[in-house]
């Protein structure tokens, strides 16, 4: 053999594989143009949401870190501080202290130079620098009076637009060089806000004696009062003090405090005036951007946080000095990061099982398609084609279209998220599925039909050779079933997402798809039993449509791929309307959980304001709690224990009035005990030691004894506020009046609940919200805050919309598979049309054929959606959505149920209804002389 | 049922040799797993026991204080005594009560206070107390009604009390005047630690002790104890405080004893307080015990998964024997059974027949294998380190043992029925079948081992991913996926050799064919005519040799992984902490341990890295271990597996040159010197010195002077050394300005805030008390000798004052201006040392640290250490430092260290371990010497080696690998026996015809060996390979430290070649010895009957 016979030998054989590939797809594929375009349509749309979903993910990601870092607050900006003021060491020819004429100057540039000695994922998250060049704290006099007050030079060296308004006066200016050795002090220009100087009855032209670690002495001179011109501005955020006057600290001799604003011009006065180094300090703060966040970057970003901030020196000016680093931006960053993860692996079911249906229903459409070509294929085969070049004709056609889908599936991704982050590893099996799906399915049909395989003569070599092929597919399915076992069994210990590694473990991931094979494999073994029994049973009825129906049904083949389908949409159907409800009905179980009732107040009340709270209209109850932390339950147990002291009564009819678990007797509590003690509830940690020792806590005067009335299955939530040494082991829940009586000792409250419709109003009527030390939390707004946060509202919308895609595909695999099927059932119903059969018993049949497979998928799927969440309800990490871990308790309702029934069904009655008036047209008579077609 | 009975005890008689092999392979089958079930039952209550039983009393011991007031404390101690009784249930204990009287006025005694003293009745006196004169007290009171005491020596030689010395007493209790009388002097004895529950703690005198009633604000002399008689404090208000001690015999508690203990230990403190209400003023509950028995229940749940691990696999191999067993004499069975058929048996009597038997079978298996596994339990732990963890003892036959033997028992029983409930077909097929038998396995065929081999695949990608089978939720679950991946993996492995045996079987049949002689074509015809029978052996071969290659490599592997891990953990030899005194009485305790080869002074804490934040008080640096050892002595100090060596990597660290200094002559016990100083403000102040003198061994022990005035001479300044040896160097000095007062007033006068200092040192001489002279020897010490370096104390705003030094004759200057808010604040102070500054000190870091800085060689931090900054530049980064496996941590030299915290104005020491070099022989030896002697507490990385692995809670894993790798041989020998008996058996008429045709007898024991043999050499490749393999990639997976996370350092796949071939070579020989043995005693000569009747009879 020559290389030349064999290259001639190659060439024949590629001819002959490959010869008119490309005419007969075109031919062909303009036969099938419909279904085809049905294909793409259904491939451009899975791609669509491959690719999108992950970018949806990663936005909502993003919005999740900016909202955390938006949050935090000023504490998430880098600051950095360096010990000392602009020019404040220079000393003059004379040896003197000397005056920089430039230091604002020298301030903007050392900022400047700071900037570009950050970290550049620094750089790139925080926006223009702000300065500070702030004095030590000062007292100055006013009058008979002190202010605790400070010198502040506030600077935005990247922009000139100033950060103040002068309403009255002037901006602050140099002041007249001070002499050497002049007794007179140093004078200050300053101004002051117009907020304080308001309260403090400042006016232009005040001089205020300054009290502190300044040169000598020296005088404040208020030349101008301001208004910040942009109150939000960063340059504010830890300068409050300069916006209006601050109330003083406990036990202080002064009237509060107030800033003095220095300016550009004044800053040199100040800096002399102030006696050395380190009575000043200067601050850049460098304020995080949110918007710049990226979910992807912030393990870079906190890394560099935490770098620059362990290791300023990079940071060191031109004087050679380091400064000091602050930020929360890491730790925020981290934190965040956590939630993050708990949303992806969340996602990742959802997309894993998108893809799954998707792809399912992209077989069935090739399988569809190759159903239509059967005749012409095995025509071909039967000519001496061979499989390789039926697979590369069915490659020709489906490559171009697969092409164009994919493309304007990409189109339409980055047109719904343009965003080039975000995986393509979905699509991208999705699209090779797409590809491969017809020319496999084409080579399956084609390989099966005249192949050289001879079968034994001997019965039972047949039977072991069938044996064998069912004891494969046995194995196949088993495998299968433990698969989805393992997959079950190690998300429920294990949790979605994977400690070790801090990823999403895909296995898990796909636990429902899992699940949803195995039930596939298991209805598909069970169904063929039951209608055979149900086919026995209607054949000793009455009737026509039940025994050729279910003995249809029966006889159907190819039905897996179509169950498995159905059974995996309808499963996640039901799975993301189970998680929807679950979580939205979490939501407001948290609300009333966390804040307990319409309004919270933390902080104490006076008892007339509560008395108001109570006669105001539209308010039905007022409890009133304090919360004494860590007493010791009983004496010398031992046995530490949370004091809830509450009104217990009132609380009982709020918590009833929310539609929550009241604990018996909490509405007992208040009424006199038998034997002396007080009435209690104690948590279930605390009852051994309850019966072991006489439980009693500690009062003033002594110990007071507890009568134990029952259990407290899950005590009012009450701000954190008890220190964290030691940790409580229970809580004891007594009536606020009683024990209050029994401690002899006065009791401030902690926590206030207002409920009832006109608790919100009742309690900003009551100039609550503004008061300082006092906290308002609303039920109505913590619930609106945490379903509108970006990651909460996203996941939510994203559990809707996977659920109304997947009807989607649920119904058109059904209606694929009725087509599928149609073929074979016409040449039954054509038959019997010849008999006589009407249209209606025609109908009802093809109904009957399809509806055990819709309704076994139905059954199965609506199991395993509701089982899924049922089983994993711990694993899947729902407490990061409700906001609390006792509101995450598993809802079912029967929204998703019926809507995937009522799609099902009708996608099935419309696809019954379709095919009879298409067979309609058929006419009888060329049944008749045809005979089967 | 008479028909079946007979039928069955003449096929058993005829048949007992078949009958018998496959009796034999159950048992053995159930017996070692019975065995194994043994094991996990005792590493459940026996190690957990014994576990506890070995920890030190300090971890086990309940304490019950009872504080009386005038109550009586028998009552007391009688109710304390029955709660312990119930608190401990089944657990014995030994119980001792310390009881302690209320303190009492010596009114006999003069003093600002009268000083006081304590009766007590304590188990400890006559063991742990010496008695110097006199006697111990026998009886309560002498004859006149006094209580007879014997004092401590300390009071006795201060107030002069001799035997028979009346002392006058008054109880704070009762205030009622008393008498005791001395009878004896006594001297307590033994380790401090051993007197804790002494109301003085073992110090016999405390010269600070509070007056009961003032509430603290007085205090006076308190002696104690003063011993009396046991049994003499009975008396209502004779007792303050009786401390009940149980110690639980745990080793001997029944069963489930110990977690009812420890379930009830929960609310020990309550139903203390419930039991003693009303007798007692307060009743306590002190014991680590509960914390004990969780650490030790959670180490062995970490081995509980190693067992089930190795379990599983065992399961595995013991199942497929089973299986083998059956299969064979299904075969055998099976022209029996047509012919019965086709005489007219129905098929369900032929399924009672075989149904009896099966259970038959099973019932003497269930009977006889719990003995079996027994014995052979007692005999693998009656050797070796299964034996002193104290695993061997009579287990018993706890009902774990029962279900596993029966369950496999009646496993065994249901495969040997399996064959029988397959379809039938006519008895020509059945023939057919016999003959033409596909040459792939049933597994092959159905696909299964590929279905196999994705499982696995899975599980095993699963283990890697989560890097440990032990769950996160915590170590009591156990993971089914994880932890049955090995196995699984396994069983992949084996069940995929087999596709493997029809090429063998072709190119042997090829082989035969093509050749002239009878023995190998005969055994290489019958490998290919009944595949399904060779498959078994090739599958009970690789299953075995793989186990056993597995479990040697595992337990090699495991061993070294514990070695290193504690190694690492440990980070020397012996790490000694808590030695008493200064750090030259340090170094004089540590010269005395004559075992140790190298010595370092170590620091050893946290420390913080970074810069301290703008905000007062609060530092955003971030906490790391500091390691500083002295890195000259790196590679014969540190341990702990690394690559290149501890020396290699520490080497930059050190040093250039030794630090200078200057030596003092002989043994000063003190030093002298002359100061002046100067300060150029009004502000009064003392000038606070400490001269830094370093031992031979290398701690800095700064000794200071009493403080002197600023701006005055002061003359011969002395301080005491705190401890005498020769050899020491003055290396520097550290000097601090106190102000006396916050007065402002003029102070910032002048323009400059800054003001002159100037201090004058001279005139240093050391005093020596040489041996056996009355007065000290000075000797002038010349401080000129070496050139000096100072520098100032960092100030708050990061800078340093600018100062100078020279010297001038003999006199040590130091002049510079310093800020006078720092002065005015105490912050001012500087260092003089012998030494130049060693600069930045280059360390060596973990990656932890580099990661959590994104630091890498070559970056500079500063790191914060007691409020001195040191600049720091990295190295090089480690995985991990000895002593240090895990967290951010850096190594430094602990000689710079020192030198650069001395520069920085810091008298710490610095010295918080001491690290020794010792032989792995004397390093035990050297602990209990630091133990009785009291010297400190001493660690030896030989006994926690030994602990890790060969402890109680840990040894399990080995007992089981042994196990394992006993029932792979067992089991493979057990395996081939019986198949040789059954190719014998069921090919007699052949054979005999065979015979009859003149082939020898020995020639057909060959080819039957040769059968095995080609079967043999698959399967010990295929078991060699898929040996290894697990071994290289599960092994490392499923070894883990102690507390179930992944080993650190990584682990290091063993494979130990001479065990390994020893095995092979036990299996080989054993496996032949089985199979010619039984061949050679069943092939017997041709009989005619058998000929002639053929294989009717």
């Amino acid at each position: 053999m020559t290389t030349t016979t064999v290259r001639a030998r190659a060439a024949a054989g590629w001819r002959s594989t490959s010869g008119d590939a490309v005419l007969v797809a075109r031919r062909r594929s303009r036969q099938d143009a419909g279904l085809l375009v049905l294909a793409a349509v259904v491939l451009a749309v899975t791609v669509l949401i491959a690719l999108a979903v992950p970018r949806i993910v990663l936005r909502m990601a993003d919005a999740g870190v900016q909202g955390a870092v938006r949050d935090a607050g000023p504490p998430a900006d880098v600051v950095t501080v360096l010990g000392s003021g602009p020019g404040i060491g220079a000393v003059g020819p004379d040896g003197q202290p000397a005056r920089v004429d430039n230091a604002a100057t020298l301030v903007a540039n050392a900022a400047t130079d700071m900037r570009t000695s950050l970290p550049e994922s620094v750089q790139a998250v925080t926006g223009p620098v702000v300065t500070a060049v702030r004095s030590a704290p000062l007292t100055a006099r006013l009058g008979d009076d002190l202010v605790s007050t400070r010198l502040v030079h506030l600077g935005t060296p990247t922009t000139t637009a100033p950060v103040v308004r002068w309403v009255s006066g002037i901006e602050p200016r140099t002041s007249p060089e001070h002499p050497a050795r002049s007794a007179d002090p140093r004078l200050v220009e300053v101004g002051v806000s117009a907020a304080a100087a308001d309260q403090l009855g400042l006016a232009v032209g005040q001089r205020l004696p300054l009290n502190g670690p300044t040169r000598g002495d020296a005088v404040a001179v208020v030349t101008g009062l301001y208004e910040p011109a942009d109150v939000t501005s960063p340059v504010w955020s830890t300068y409050a003090d300069l916006l209006d006057l601050q109330p003083p600290p406990a036990a202080a001799e002064v009237l509060g405090s107030a800033g003095l604003l220095v300016s550009d011009a004044s800053l040199p006065d100040a800096m002399l005036a102030m006696q050395s180094s380190q009575s000043t300090s200067t601050a850049f703060r460098f304020p995080t951007v949110a918007a710049t966040l990226r979910a992807t970057d912030t393990g870079e970003v906190a890394r560099a946080v935490s770098q620059i901030v362990a290791q300023p020196g990079p940071l060191a000016g031109s004087d050679g000095r380091t400064p000091s680093v602050d930020s929360e931006l890491d730790r925020v960053l981290r934190s965040a990061d956590a939630r993050l993860l708990g949303a992806t692996a969340q996602a990742s079911v959802l997309l894993v099982g998108l893809a799954a249906v998707g792809a399912l229903t992209l077989v069935l459409a090739a399988r569809l398609l190759v159903v239509r070509r059967e005749t012409f294929l095995l025509a071909e085969r039967a000519r001496g084609a061979s499989i390789a070049s039926v697979a590369l004709r069915a490659l020709t056609e489906s490559v171009p279209l697969v092409a164009v889908a994919t493309a304007v599936g990409a189109a339409l991704a980055w047109l719904v998220a343009p965003d080039p982050r975000g995986s393509w590893l979905t699509a991208a099996v999705i699209v090779v599925v797409a590809v491969a799906a017809p020319a496999i399915a084409a080579a399956v049909v084609v390989a099966g039909a005249w192949t050289g395989r001879r079968l034994p003569a001997n019965r039972a070599d047949r039977e072991r050779a069938l044996g064998r092929r069912r004891v494969r597919r046995l194995t196949g399915e088993l495998a299968l079933v433990a698969i989805a076992v393992a997959a079950l069994v190690s998300t429920r210990g294990r949790g979605l997402v994977q400690t070790a590694t801090g990823g999403v473990d895909l296995l898990l991931a796909a636990t429902p798809v899992l699940l949803a094979c195995a039930a596939t494999v298991l209805v598909a073994r069970a169904l063929p039993p039951t209608l055979r029994a149900l086919s026995r049973l209607a054949s000793h009825r009455r009737g026509l449509v039940p025994v050729v129906a279910t003995a249809r049904a029966s006889s159907t083949g190819g039905t897996r791929v179509p169950l498995l389908a159905l059974m995996i949409a309808i499963a996640l159907v039901v799975f993301c309307g189970t998680m929807a409800v679950t979580v939205t009905a979490g939501q407001r179980t948290a609300a009333d959980i966390v804040v307990g009732a319409q309004v919270r107040v933390d902080g104490n009340l006076d008892d007339d304001v509560v008395a108001d709270l109570r006669n105001a209209t539209g308010v039905t109850g007022v409890a009133r709690a304090t919360a004494l932390s860590d007493r010791t339950f009983g004496s010398s147990s031992g046995v530490k224990a949370q004091v809830l002291m509450v009104d217990a009564a009132e609380l009982a009819r709020i918590l009833a009035a929310h539609g929550r678990t009241v604990d018996p007797g909490l509405a007992e509590l208040g009424s006199a005990s038998a034997d002396g003690g007080i009435p209690a509830l104690i948590s279930p940690s605390l009852q051994s030691t309850a019966a072991l020792i006489t439980p009693a806590l500690l009062g003033a005067q002594g110990f007071v004894d507890l009568d134990v009335v029952g259990t407290v299955s899950d005590p009012p939530v009450l701000p954190a506020n008890a220190s964290t040494l030691t940790e409580a082991e229970g809580v004891v829940v007594v009536d606020r009046e009683v024990f209050a009586d029994a401690l002899a000792d006065d009791v401030r409250t902690t926590t206030t609940w207002v409920d009832g419709p006109g608790a919100v109003a009742a309690v900003r009527d009551a100039g609550l919200t503004a008061t300082p030390g006092l906290t308002v939390i609303e039920r109505d707004a913590w619930l609106t805050t945490w379903q509108t946060s970006p990651l909460n509202a996203g996941l939510l919308a994203l559990l809707v919309a996977t659920g109304l895609v997947l009807a989607g595909y649920a119904a058109l695999a059904l209606v694929l598979t009725v087509v599928a099927t149609s073929r074979e059932r016409g040449r039954t119903l054509s038959a019997l049309r010849t008999l006589g059969l009407d249209a209606r018993t025609a109908r009802a049949m093809t109904f009957g054929e399809l509806a055990p497979l819709a309704l076994s998928a139905v059954l199965a799927g609506t199991a395993i959606g509701i089982a899924v969440p049922w089983v994993l309800t711990g694993a899947l990490g729902l407490d990061l959505l409700t906001g609390h871990p006792a509101a995450t308790v598993l809802q079912v309702t029967w929204v998703p149920i019926v809507g995937a029934t009522v799609v099902v069904l009708g996608a099935l009655a419309v696809a019954v209804g379709v095919e009879s008036a298409v067979r309609r047209r058929d006419r009888l008579g060329e049944v008749l002389r045809v005979g089967e077609r | 049922m008479g028909w079946s009975l007979r039928v069955l005890r003449h096929r058993a008689a005829a048949q007992r040799t078949l009958l018998a092999t496959v009796v034999a392979v159950a048992l053995i089958g159930a017996s070692l797993l019975g065995t194994f079930a043994l094991l996990l039952f005792t590493s459940e209550h026996r190690a957990l026991d014994t576990a506890l039983t070995r920890a030190p009393a300090t971890a086990t011991d309940i304490d019950v204080d009872l504080t009386l007031q005038r109550g009586s404390p028998l009552v007391a101690t009688d109710a304390a005594e029955a709660y312990l009784d119930e608190l401990l249930g089944d657990v014995p204990s030994t119980r001792t009560a310390w009881l302690t009287s209320p303190m009492y006025r010596l009114t006999g005694e003069d003093g600002y206070i009268q000083p006081m003293a304590y009766l007590a009745d304590y188990p400890d006196v006559p063991s742990h107390a010496t008695l110097l004169t006199g006697q111990w007290p026998t009886t309560a009171t002498d004859d006149g009604g006094r209580v007879q005491v014997s004092v401590p020596k300390v009071a006795a030689e201060k107030y002069g009390w001799t035997i028979g010395t009346v002392l006058p007493v008054m109880s704070f209790t009762t205030y009622e005047d008393s008498a005791v009388v001395v009878v004896g002097i006594h001297e307590l004895d033994g380790p401090a630690s051993g007197w804790t529950r002494d109301l003085l703690l073992g110090a016999e005198h405390d010269p600070r002790y509070p007056v009961p009633g003032s509430f603290g604000f007085l205090a006076t002399d308190a002696w104690g104890p003063f011993v009396v008689a046991p049994g003499t404090l009975t008396d209502p208000g004779s007792v303050a405080q009786a401390t009940l001690v149980a110690s639980p015999q745990l080793v001997d508690s029944p069963p489930g004893a110990v977690d009812a203990l420890r379930g009830r230990l929960d609310t020990a403190q309550a139903s203390l307080v419930s039991a003693t209400t009303n007798l007692t003023s307060s009743s306590a509950f002190s014991s680590r015990l509960a914390a004990t028995i969780d650490v030790a229940q959670s180490n062995l749940a970490v081995t509980r998964v190693s067992l089930v691990i190795v379990g599983l696999m065992l399961v595995v191999l013991a199942v497929t024997v089973l299986l083998l067993a059956a299969r064979l004499l299904a075969d055998r069975r099976a022209p029996e059974q047509t012919l019965m058929a086709s005489r007219g048996a129905s098929g369900r009597q032929l399924l009672r027949l075989a149904t009896l038997e099966a259970a038959v079978v099973a019932l003497v298996t269930t009977l006889v294998s719990p003995w079996l596994a027994g014995l052979l339990f007692q005999a693998i732990t009656a050797v070796g380190p299964l034996a002193e963890a104290g695993l061997h003892h009579d287990p018993g036959r706890p009902p774990s043992l029962w279900i596993t033997c029966a369950v496999s028992s009646f496993v065994l029983a249901a495969v040997l029925l399996g064959p029988l409930l397959r379809r039938r077909g006519s008895v020509v097929d059945a023939e057919q079948q016999l003959v033409r038998q596909d040459r792939r396995g049933g597994l092959a065929r159905s696909g299964a081992d590929v279905a196999l081999l994705v499982l696995a695949g899975l599980a095993v990608w699963q283990l890697r991913a989560y890097r440990s089978p032990v769950a996160e939720a915590g170590p009591g679950r156990i993971d089914p996926l994880l932890v049955a991946a090995p196995a699984l993996l396994l069983l992949a492995g084996a069940v995929l050799a087999l596709r493997l045996l029809p090429l063998i079987a072709r190119v042997g049949e090829r082989m035969a064919a093509r050749s002239r002689s009878l023995v190998s074509p005969l055994a290489a015809w019958e490998v290919g005519r009944r595949p399904g029978r060779a498959a078994g052996a090739v599958l009970l071969l690789t299953l075995a040799l793989a186990v056993g290659t597995f479990s040697q490599s595992f337990l090699s592997t495991w061993r070294t992984s514990q070695g290193d891990q504690v190694d690492l953990a440990v980070g020397t030899d012996v790490r000694l902490d808590r030695v008493a005194g200064s750090g030259i009485a340090q170094s004089s305790t540590v010269a005395t341990l004559d075992d140790a080869q190298a010595t370092s002074p170590v620091t050893f804490r946290s420390v913080d890295l970074g810069y301290p934040a703008d905000s007062a008080g609060e530092t955003r640096g971030r906490s790391v271990n500091l390691l500083a050892v002295d890195t000259t002595q790196a590679d014969a100090l540190l341990r702990g597996r690394i690559s290149p060596s501890w020396g290699t990597l520490a080497a930059p660290l050190r040093p250039a040159a030794p630090a200078t200094s200057i030596a003092l002559p002989g043994s000063p016990s003190g030093l002298l010197l002359d100061l002046q100083s100067s300060l150029a403000a009004p502000l009064p102040g003392v000038l606070l010195v400490s001269l830094v003198v370093e031992d031979p061994l290398g701690t800095r022990t700064p000794v200071e002077l009493p403080p002197v005035p600023v701006g005055a001479t002061s003359v011969d300044v002395g301080a005491t050394l705190p401890a005498t040896a020769p050899g020491l160097k003055l290396v520097g000095l550290v000097a601090q300005i106190l102000p006396e007062s916050t007065d402002t007033d003029g102070l910032f006068d002048s323009p400059s805030t800054e003001a002159q200092v100037d201090v004058i040192v001279s005139n240093l001489r050391a005093v020596e008390r040489p041996a056996g002279a009355d007065t000290d020897t000075v000797t002038p010490v010349p401080l000129t000798a070496v050139t000096w370096t100072v520098q100032g104390a960092l100030q708050d705003n990061g800078n340093r004052p600018l100062l100078g030094i020279r010297t001038d004759g003999e006199a040590l200057h130091v002049s510079g201006a310093v800020d006078l808010l720092e002065i005015l604040f105490g912050r001012s102070a500087f260092a003089a040392t012998t030494f130049p500054s060693p600069g930045a000190l280059r360390v060596v870091v973990t990656d932890t640290l580099a990661a959590a800085f994104s630091a890498g060689p070559g970056d500079a931090f500063e790191i914060d250490l007691e409020g001195v900054r040191l600049p720091v530049v990295v190295d090089r980064v480690v995985a991990y430092l000895p002593g240090l496996p895990t967290g951010a941590a850096m190594l430094v030299d602990r000689d710079l260290l020192t030198r650069a915290a001395l520069l920085g104005s810091s008298t710490d020491p610095l010295l918080d371990e001491w690290w020794l070099q010792v032989p792995d022989a004397s390093a035990p030896a050297l602990v209990e010497k630091v133990r009785v002697e009291d010297l400190g507490i001493a660690v030896d990385r030989v006994t926690a080696r030994e602990v890790a692995t060969d402890g109680p809670l840990r040894v399990g894993v080995q007992a089981a690998l042994w196990i394992v790798t006993v029932a792979a041989v067992a089991l493979a020998v057990a395996g081939f026996a019986m198949s040789a008996t059954v190719s014998v058996r069921t090919r007699r008429l052949e054979l005999a015809r065979l015979q009859a045709l003149g082939a020898a007898r020995s020639g057909l024991v060959r080819s039957v060996l040769v059968e095995h043999g080609i079967v043999g050499v698959l399967g010990l490749v295929a078991g060699l390979v898929l040996g290894a393999v697990l071994g290289q990639v599960v092994a490392p997976l499923v070894t883990v430290s102690a507390e179930g996370s992944r080993p650190v350092p990584a682990v290091v796949v063993q494979w130990p070649w001479p065990t390994q071939a020893a095995l092979v070579v036990a299996l080989v020989v054993l496996v032949g010895g089985a199979v010619a043995l039984t061949t050679s005693s069943l092939l017997r000569r041709a009989s005619g009957e058998l000929l002639r009747l053929g294989d009717e009879r």
